[in-house]
């Protein structure tokens, strides 16, 4: 029992780490929190599945062409809503709400569409390895790599690469940023595309294993924010950090309290995190700005 | 005709306690809430077990209620309100969360998702045309008391916090205290109306305090005009109209609460975009934060 509660708690905290490095990612770069990635999780997922089951497209090239619209798709939302608002002066409140917004529009097209029942990928329940008493797919095992593929990626585009550079640049001040001639529009897209190819990911693989609501993505969201915020948005190390102990505490919880409570600690968790330490695990002064 | 007009004077009357609350603390302290569903809900469900289930009187069920939600509001307030407006918003998210597990899951207090039926009506709202006198009565109230809070000095120094944070400490004033304060208040009044509904519509579940419905709350305020004493009032017509328009156009019902978020959704993305200050023309949330970074 134990063994397999660990083995949940470490893949629920890889689609909650694909999750928070999409939303930190766009928040590191333009300043706010992005509510509508929940949306693109789910529609990652119902794309994913429209493309495989009525155009007939093999699972893995769906999967492919969801996440390219996925990322395709955020920086549509940058652009058509967001970009525009920034032009008026908006602030991050309002960039906010309007991220509120998008969300509800996303959430109740995708409840019209495909409805509000369970949907689930053509193959079935895939075969499973068992071994010490706990049993793990092959997709828990594609979640898990992809989420520690996701995060070296980040890892090292952040340290080593150019655009790496550029994006930490205008992390630290946009408007320095675009005085020193970086293209910080060009910047805030990319991001988007990143972070929100890595959420429709997300929403891919959860629906591969356990199925796909409509709602899936705004509570997927939810453990992200709580991931990002635990950790130190913007420290990937933290995020890491975080991401291990949301998944791992929400599902050893059941050892303690009743599973219907696992929402109700990670959060309680996010309440004592903010009391105790509001910057999460990244707490230096460096950490807080980036 | 009669008494569908009465019923939606009562769900107006409800609406605008509620969208004045949040008005409060959204639109007057700049800091958003989307917890005022639960927030409601706790006001519901203070009136539904100690008035309905324990017959109490119906005032001191309805004051319980209200110093819960105030306690649940302190409770958020103290970790979050240290912070910046974006944790804020995470840490209501977080009361809403752990607010409906509660009710949802606590079934031997709060009946769990079945929710708690056969609240019995209080004697001032006999008749449906009483019930439509005593809530807009209340709506009345509730919207005068905030317009006064809003022009004291307390409102002014919210407003201050809106506007500038670090001007509020550099005149000598704190504004965590205020901000707790502010919530608490709103905390209040919205678990005020939450009772008047939970002894109008004589039960309480769930699913009528979700995370969408507070959602919906904050567009409806932000559509109608924050900070402001009308932009509310609209908001509140927004949250009982919508709903009535769209079952005389015929939709169907399965669909209906789909569409009419949708409209919130647009409509708070559209008046974001071409009307910051809202219907009413309130206060528009524009450069002041993000020239600070």
């Amino acid at each position: 029992m134990l063994s397999q509660a660990v083995v949940n708690g470490l893949i629920a905290a890889s689609t909650y780490l694909l999750v928070a490095l999409g939303f930190s990612l766009i928040y590191t770069t333009s300043r706010f929190f992005h509510f509508a990635h929940g949306a693109v999780i789910t529609l990652g997922a119902y794309l994913a599945y429209s493309i495989n089951s009525q155009a007939g497209v093999p699972l893995l090239g769906a999967a492919v062409i969801s996440v390219f619209f996925c990322g395709l798709l955020g920086v549509l939302m940058n652009h058509v809503v967001y970009n525009r608002l920034l032009r008026k002066g908006a602030g991050s409140l309002v960039l906010m709400l309007a991220s509120f917004g998008i969300y509800l529009i996303f959430e109740n097209v995708t409840t019209i569409i495909w409805g509000a029942s369970t949907l689930g990928f053509s193959p079935g329940l895939p075969s499973s390895i068992c071994k010490w008493h706990a049993c793990i797919t092959r997709i828990h095992i594609l979640t898990l790599a992809i989420a520690a593929v996701s995060w070296v990626f980040l890892a090292i585009l952040f340290a080593r690469s150019r655009h790496g550079l550029l994006m930490r640049a205008v992390a630290e001040s946009r408007e320095l940023a675009t005085a020193y001639g970086i293209k910080t529009h060009e910047i805030v897209d990319a991001s988007f595309f990143i972070g929100s190819a890595f959420a429709g990911l997300a929403g891919i693989l959860m629906a591969a294993d356990v199925g796909m609501t409509p709602t899936m993505g705004l509570h997927a969201l939810m453990m992200g924010v709580v991931v990002a915020i635990v950790g130190g948005i913007g420290s990937l190390r933290g995020l890491l950090l975080a991401s291990l102990l949301v998944g791992l505490v929400r599902h050893l919880s059941i050892f303690v309290v009743g599973s219907q409570w696992q929402d109700s600690i990670v959060f309680a968790l996010l309440l004592v995190v903010l009391l105790k330490s509001p910057w999460g695990f990244a707490s230096d002064a460096a950490a807080q700005e980036v | 005709m009669e008494a569908y007009f009465y019923h939606l004077v009562v769900l107006g009357g409800v609406y605008i306690v509620l969208t004045q609350s949040l008005d409060l603390i959204s639109g007057h302290t700049g800091l958003m809430s989307i917890a005022h569903s639960a927030l409601f809900g706790i006001g519901a469900y203070g009136v539904a077990i100690f008035y309905g289930q324990m017959h109490y009187p119906f005032i001191v069920a309805w004051l319980i209620g209200m110093v819960l939600a105030g306690m649940a509001g302190l409770m958020v307030g103290l970790p979050s309100l240290r912070l910046r407006g974006d944790y804020f918003v995470i840490a209501t998210f977080a009361l809403q969360v752990l607010c409906f597990n509660f009710m949802n899951n606590v079934s031997n207090v709060t009946g769990g998702a079945l929710g708690i039926t056969g609240i019995p009506t209080p004697w001032f709202m006999s008749t449906t045309a009483r019930a439509a006198l005593v809530c807009s009565s209340l709506a009345l109230l509730f919207s005068f008391i905030k317009w006064v809070l809003t022009r004291s000095p307390f409102g002014r120094v919210l407003n201050c916090i809106r506007e500038d944070e670090d001007l509020v400490m550099a005149l000598g004033r704190n504004p965590v205290g205020f901000k707790i304060a502010a919530f608490m208040i709103s905390a209040v009044m919205a678990a005020a109306a939450g009772g008047i509904y939970a002894a109008y519509v004589s039960f309480v579940d769930p699913t009528t305090f979700t995370i969408m419905d507070s959602i919906a709350i904050l567009c409806a305020v932000i559509i109608g005009g924050s900070g402001s004493t009308a932009g509310p009032v609209f908001g509140a017509l927004i949250l009982i109209g919508l709903p009535e328009i769209l079952r005389f156009v015929g939709l169907p019902y399965s669909v209906a609460s789909n569409v009419r978020q949708i409209i919130y959704g647009m409509l708070l993305v559209l008046i974001l975009m071409f009307r910051p200050g809202g219907v009413v023309g309130g206060f528009s949330f524009d450069i002041r934060e993000h020239t600070r970074l």
